[in-house]
Order: C-alpha cells, then sequence, then structure tokens
C-alpha cells in the first residue's frame, strides 16, 4: 500500500521588503535637498540653519546609500544635498560662535 | 501588501494620507508670511538681532528677506526687489510653483513630472553665492543689499 506523498511545502513567501524598487527612495534626496537649501538660508539666523543642516546631511548620505542599492535614481541631488547640508552646518556653527563672543556687541533694533 | 498598493495609487486611505503633507506645509508657511504681513518688519523688529550683520557687518543672503516677504504680501514689489532680490525672484515663486505642484500632484491633478537636473542645482546655490558676496561689495551694495 503506497503512501500519499504529502503536499509539497509552500514556497516561502518572497520578502517584501527585500526587492529594490527603483526610484521608491527618490524622496530622500529631494527632502534632502529642500532641508540643506533652508539649512543655507538659515545659517544666518543665529544658526539655526543647523537643525535642517542635520536633517539635510542624513539624508542626502541615506539617499546615496539607496542610489547605490538601486532603490534610488536620484544619486546627484541627494550627493548635493549631503555637500550642501554640510557647507550650511559650518556657517551655522561659524555664526553660532560669533553670537556667543558677540553678543553683547548686538544691535537689538536690526531688522531683517 | 494591498495596504500599501493602495497607498501608492492614491486610494481611499492612501488619497488623504498625500494631500495632508502638502497641507500641512502650506498651512504652516501660510501662517509664517501672514505673521510677517501683519508686522511690519520695516519698524518693528520681529526677532533677535542678526549676529553676522553686528558682529561683522556682513549681510548675509537672507537679510531682507522677512522685509521682501512682507513687501510682497503688501502688493509693493519693487521695494522687495531692493530688500532682497534673490528672495523676491528665486526663493518666493520657485517655492509657491512647488508647492503648487505638489497639490495638484497630490489631489491627482495630471501634472507634468520633471527631473531636477543636478546641474540646475549647483546654478542655482551658485547664484546664491554669487548674490552674497556682491551685495557686500560697495559697487553693487546700493542695488543687492537691503
Amino acid at each position: 500500500m503506497s503512501e500519499i506523498p504529502p503536499p509539497p511545502p509552500p514556497a516561502p513567501a518572497a520578502p517584501y521588503s527585500g526587492a529594490a524598487v527603483p526610484g521608491s527612495k527618490n524622496w530622500m534626496g529631494i527632502v534632502g535637498l529642500i532641508l540643506s537649501i533652508l539649512a543655507i538660508l538659515l545659517a544666518c539666523c543665529w544658526g539655526s540653519g543647523i537643525l535642517f543642516a542635520a536633517g539635510g546631511a542624513v539624508l542626502g548620505f541615506l539617499g546615496k546609500k539607496a542610489a547605490d542599492n538601486g532603490e534610488a535614481t536620484n544619486r546627484g541631488l541627494s550627493s548635493a544635498a549631503f555637500i550642501l547640508g554640510i557647507v550650511a552646518a559650518a556657517l551655522s556653527a561659524i555664526v553660532i560662535v560669533l553670537g556667543i563672543f558677540g553678543f553683547a556687541a548686538a544691535d537689538w533694533s536690526s531688522y531683517y | 501588501m494591498t495596504a500599501i498598493a493602495s497607498f501608492r495609487s492614491g486610494g481611499p486611505a492612501g488619497r488623504f494620507m498625500h494631500w495632508s503633507a502638502p497641507a500641512t506645509v502650506t498651512a504652516l508657511v501660510a501662517g509664517a508670511v501672514g505673521y510677517v504681513a501683519l508686522h511690519n518688519p520695516h519698524h518693528e523688529t520681529l526677532s533677535p538681532p542678526c549676529m553676522l550683520l553686528s558682529t561683522l557687518g556682513i549681510y548675509c543672503p537672507g537679510c531682507g528677506g522677512t522685509r521682501a516677504v512682507y513687501d510682497i504680501a503688501h502688493g509693493d514689489f519693487a521695494s522687495a526687489l531692493q530688500m532682497n532680490g534673490f528672495v523676491t525672484l528665486l526663493v518666493v515663486p520657485v517655492a509657491a510653483a512647488a508647492l503648487a505642484w505638489w497639490f495638484a500632484r497630490a489631489v491627482g491633478v495630471n501634472v507634468p513630472s520633471w527631473r531636477i537636473p543636478t546641474w540646475l542645482i549647483w546654478l542655482y546655490v551658485g547664484a546664491l553665492g554669487a548674490f552674497w558676496v556682491l551685495r557686500n561689495t560697495p559697487m553693487f551694495a546700493p542695488y543687492l543689499a537691503p
């Protein structure tokens, strides 16, 4: 009496996150770039641009990695976001140092 | 999987999610512009003083930007250009166009998708840098400095 063969095991489900969808992480470069440019404009405002610069540089870095993994197609934008984020952070740091040393000399009636 | 697919294709939940992001950013920007429009920055100090200007006497590329936004909100484009030409010509219109594009896309209007070339980004940043340098030179300060 022959035994009924067991049904073949179900094929393992394709891992969803494993698939690299080209362009699915393009937002990182674009958002990073917007943050970095905002950071340059805000660097003068008591160095508050440093907050945006951090976000822009991190997103630029992640976007570059995503582009290398085939998940993004805008490596140039991410690279620009990364570099500009670092530039903005440096500018902000200079303004923060100026603010620490020049606070007393500041003209409180100046306008923006 | 289906939830993500419906999010991507703009299903009921996805549509709201897409719509809420540009709406939030627009509300924040509108709030900031509205605040500036109601407080004349030509005569009122809206914020602590600029450290770069008070310590080194250098105009940063954003100097006069708040006054330019106030002037644009009040329709005085000549004064806005005088206060900060870069913000008037290359920040406010670009931001307005980008928000409009984002909004239209979010609600499902078929707007053309455009890939920003990298050289354009460097050109924009180069223009920002040139503006910064030139507005601090005696020759161009009458036109570019606030």
